[in-house]
């Protein structure tokens, strides 16, 4: 298979694999993630790769690779469809101060990680203090504070 | 973003819809993981108890080990087993050079004596300890340099094996 086609199989695999997997999949929460994105980046390296070790072929896989990204992100520019299809949507999942448990099991998020966010990027202490959390398409959870001119 | 609503204080692109098709998906997306890992772990990729093979000649004094499943530049074994009441020396083997154009072969042991030309089948003449013997065993290492389905066919004394190979790339 020449390089171009690698790129595009292991591009677009990853690409549903991930999408399959779900947002909260490998998003950084705790430290073994780091480490499980590095040994797939290792097991996808030789499929990449394979017996071709050229700079020639390091270049085409990079350029192919990029230029993907480049082309889906005008794609999901003109498609709503589209963008959504490939890149998820935000799900709010405390509205109003209200947990909004169903929707929290489907994402794979507890109490926990929300508090954890509350805590890191807005320093709240409770979930009283939360007026919305958003497990947003990333995979990380965002919070909206109360009383944000308190 | 054409589709951002209200919820509640928040602006947001939400979209509920398109959030449960997803979750729906990844249901979905699950259970072929599973199945393909539990595949995987079976042989159907290759290198596991659905992979391994075994084609015996009608008499049985002639078989051979072969994998079903491989996979394209990873190492691939066929062995042969003869075991007649008396093999001549040398004993000779031929594989259809259709298979073997689609091979890397790595090493034959024992190493043949001879390796000839004929028609489309490629013959191997191994020499036997002590002139005769009871039972041999030959195996060929090779790499499969393409992928596709790998059709075989090995001859030895007039009897003739095919076997099936598919190649993963």
């Amino acid at each position: 298979m020449s390089s171009v086609m690698r790129a595009v199989v292991v591009y677009l695999f990853l690409l549903a694999l991930f999408r399959l997997a779900g947002k909260r999949s490998l998003s950084q929460v705790t430290t073994f993630d780091l480490v499980l994105t590095l040994i797939i980046s290792e097991a996808v390296q030789q499929a990449l790769i394979s017996d071709d070790n050229s700079m020639t072929n390091a270049f085409l896989l990079v350029l192919t690779l990029v230029g993907l990204d480049i082309l889906l992100s005008f794609i999901k520019q003109r498609s709503q469809r589209l963008s959504r299809l490939l890149d998820g949507t935000p799900v709010v999942v405390v509205e109003d101060g209200r947990l909004l448990r169903d929707r929290m099991k489907r994402e794979r998020v507890d109490e926990g990680d929300i508090l954890h966010a509350a805590r890191e990027h807005q320093g709240l202490a409770s979930l009283d203090e939360i007026a919305y959390a958003v497990v947003e398409r990333s995979g990380g959870i965002t919070v909206v504070p109360k009383h944000q001119d308190g | 973003m054409s589709d951002v609503t209200r919820v509640g204080r928040l602006e947001i692109d939400q979209n509920l819809r398109a959030q449960n098709n997803d979750w729906r998906a990844q249901r979905v997306g699950w259970g072929i993981m599973v199945s393909l890992v539990i595949a995987g772990a079976l042989g159907v990729f290759g290198r596991g108890p659905l992979s391994h093979a075994t084609a015996r000649s009608p008499r049985g004094d002639v078989s051979l080990e072969y994998e079903r499943f491989a996979r394209l530049g990873a190492p691939l074994k066929l062995k042969v087993t003869l075991a007649s009441g008396s093999l001549p020396s040398p004993v000779r083997l031929s594989i259809s050079r259709q298979y073997l154009d689609r091979m890397m072969i790595e090493r034959i042991l024992p190493r043949p004596v001879r390796v000839r030309a004929r028609g489309e089948m490629l013959d191997y003449a191994f020499e036997l300890a002590g002139g005769r013997a009871s039972r041999a065993e030959v195996v060929f290492e090779m790499q499969p340099s393409q992928a596709g389905v790998n059709h075989g066919t090995l001859g030895v004394g007039g009897q003739v094996l095919t076997f099936r190979q598919l190649v993963y790339p």
